[in-house]
């Protein structure tokens, strides 16, 4: 009976050890594809950012409008966010080679979901950018309006109108996402009505100098005012 | 010229039966018929006192409707009526720097001499303005003659502190209204105009006229014509023409100028200095009305902008320029003072960012209204009830600012990119 055993643990160590020695080559492949994809990615990336300094990319960039993605960047340099992109590319490649060197189906397999995935990314992508620019406008329109019509809450409700946007827009980037289901949309109507409840009172309360303002103007107008033009 | 402003069949056949005219005053409006009615009597009126016995015409340029009257061959001045042709369903909508260049295409045709052009909207006009308009150019052979209106400084401050000092610093002419509504022009004048690519500014406002106007001076300047300014009184408005808010009036008036200027870069480029114009007519200022002016609430919306734009500001000014306002804006109204060149600078950076498109037009110009009113706050606490001869006297002090600040502007708009602390 011990005979027996003792057959079956050496099988099964046996079978354990040739697995994993079956398993080496690949996680040797998979540890020296990263490493080369790290070592190119800092490559790539210097070279990316010098050729974007050169080319005086974030002065372009911002003269062309799209001021709002140095917000989103490290140092406020969409050069350097570029850079960083082109390295965590060549990270993510490398890892991937090596993936496949480690287990060829199950690289099939992420690739596949991947893939039925990507076009939801994209959208949600696009949607966050799209959303963080109008965020930016709005909220600077607001509050130069604001500021012009002299109310005193005019940071207030420039805040109030970019996260009302930004919220708005992160919602439904969960929602194409398929994160968070019914508890993100609840959360969200909870949120919002809250802040257009309390945008509500503080436009109401802010209003309330304006009328005022406007009704004292009309009793105290001078028989000549002042034209700008 | 583009087919939809040209002249109607009728109007050309109009035309051909007037056969040429010495002189021609031309009248915009949309719709106002009432307030059209009496304009143009009173171009009739003045031709007819100043000019009497010379062949002219007055030229009612509108959007379509209803003549004002049936325009009467036998009259002794004729009103001709230059209706849009309006091809498609809804036709044209309509525009007055198109209506004015409808006037001076049929004033061309008619082989007019001189043309003035009068605005509805002015409630002070009296026959004499025809003569005093038309004559430098039939008696002195100028090209373009501007008002020269009796207003209170305080009245009309973005003229009298952002158009008069920025436009004098750029072309050169000394012209103290530069988008004075009315004036007039010569033939040579007009037919510069003509060749001109039109302009494409849309609406019934009077940011359409202005484009218009401005384009004849920097026409005149850059053709070397010669301009001269008639002294025409005081300027009132009809009431219903005085409610447009600050920031649209900054809008529509410098969007048009600083339109013009990435037109004429190269034109204003060269010009330094500027020359003075030639004044037809008396001064008299001790006619001019006090202006009530609340200096503390003009201080308090720079103030609020102070505490609120500087993001938007950082991006349009250079960091000197930010650390002034802000020490500007803790001081007591009694001692607050925008120093000239500052606000040389502060215009001059503004005319940049609209050039490069810093942010979105309409915000950029809203940004500035606080600056500008901070300006007529400083303008006001510094000059107080001082005459209106002081006051334009403070004002020449600023405007050869910006004439000696003009090489910080070039140099900028040539290399925006370059450091400036």
């Amino acid at each position: 009976m011990w005979s027996q055993i003792n057959d079956a643990l050496r099988e099964s160590l046996s079978r354990v050890l040739t697995s994993l020695a079956s398993l080496v080559p690949g996680l040797v492949a998979l540890l020296l594809s990263v490493i080369l994809a790290v070592l190119l990615g800092v490559l790539a990336r210097w070279v990316t950012v010098r050729i974007l300094r050169a080319f005086g990319f974030d002065q372009r960039l911002e003269r062309w409008g799209a001021s709002a993605l140095a917000d989103w960047s490290p140092g406020h340099s969409p050069t350097l966010l570029v850079g960083r992109l082109v390295h965590w590319m060549l990270v993510l490649l490398g890892a991937m080679v090596g993936l496949v060197a480690l287990d060829a189906t199950l690289m099939t397999t992420m690739l596949d979901r991947l893939g039925s995935y990507l076009p939801n990314v994209f959208v949600a992508v696009i949607l966050l950018i799209v959303g963080t620019v109008l965020a930016r406008f709005l909220s600077r329109g607001v509050l130069i309006g604001a500021v012009n019509l002299q109310l005193q809450s005019a940071r207030l409700m420039s805040a109030g109108a970019k996260w009302l946007v930004l919220l708005l827009t992160v919602a439904m980037a969960l929602d194409h996402l398929s994160i968070g289901g019914t508890i993100l949309k609840l959360a969200f109507g909870i949120l919002f009505g809250g802040i257009v409840l309390a945008l509500a009172l503080a436009v109401g309360l802010g209003s309330t100098e304006v009328v005022s303002r406007t009704w004292e103007r009309q009793a105290d107008r001078p028989e000549q005012p002042a034209e700008h033009l | 010229m583009p087919e939809k402003f040209t002249l109607t069949p009728q109007t050309e056949s109009q035309i051909s039966a007037l056969g040429s005219v010495e002189l021609a005053v031309g009248v915009t409006a949309p719709d106002r018929l009432d307030d059209t009615r009496a304009v143009i009597e009173t171009a009739r009126a003045g031709l007819r006192q100043r000019f009497p016995g010379a062949r002219a015409v007055v030229l009612h340029a509108h959007a379509g409707g209803g003549p004002v009257e049936a325009p009467a061959a036998e009259a002794d001045i004729p009103v001709l009526e230059l209706a849009y042709r309006t091809p498609g369903p809804g036709g044209e909508p309509w525009s007055r720097s198109a209506a004015l260049r409808l006037v001076f295409e049929a004033s061309h045709r008619l082989q007019a001499r001189g043309c003035a052009l009068l605005g509805v909207e002015v409630a002070s006009l009296t026959p004499e303005w025809i003569g005093w308009l038309l004559a430098p150019v039939t008696e002195r052979d100028q090209d373009l003659v501007a008002p020269y209106y009796l207003r209170h400084p305080y009245n009309g401050a973005v003229t009298s502190g952002i158009l008069y000092p920025l436009l004098r610093a750029l072309y050169g002419p000394r012209l103290r209204y530069p988008l004075g509504a009315e004036l007039a022009c010569s033939s040579r004048l007009v037919e510069r105009q003509l060749l001109r690519e039109p302009g494409r500014e849309a609406g019934g406002s009077r940011a359409g006229a202005q484009a218009f106007e401005l384009r004849l001076l920097t026409d005149a300047v850059a053709g070397g014509l010669r301009i001269c300014q008639a002294v025409l009184g005081p300027r009132t408005v009809a009431a219903g023409d005085t409610g447009t808010g600050l920031s649209t009036i900054l809008t529509e008036v410098l969007s048009l100028v600083f339109g013009e200027m990435e037109r004429s870069t190269a034109l204003w480029q060269k010009i330094r200095g500027s020359a003075p114009v030639e004044l037809v007519g008396t001064s008299d200022t001790s006619g001019i009305e006090p202006v009530p002016v609340d200096g503390k609430r003009l201080l308090n919306a720079f103030r609020l902008g102070q505490q609120n734009l500087q993001e938007v500001w950082g991006l349009v000014l250079p960091p000197s320029s930010l650390v002034e306002l802000k020490r500007l804006a803790r001081l007591p109204d009694a001692e607050f003072r925008l120093p000239d060149r500052l606000w040389a600078h502060l215009v001059f950076d503004f005319s940049l960012a609209y050039h490069t498109r810093v942010m979105s037009r309409d915000h950029l110009m809203g940004a500035l209204a606080p600056l500008y009113l901070g300006w007529f706050g400083s303008f006001h606490a510094e000059m107080g009830d001082a005459d209106p001869v002081r006051l334009e006297d403070r004002l020449e002090q600023l405007c050869l600012q910006f004439e000696a600040e003009k090489p910080y502007l070039i140099s900028r708009w040539r290399w925006p990119d370059r450091f400036n602390p």
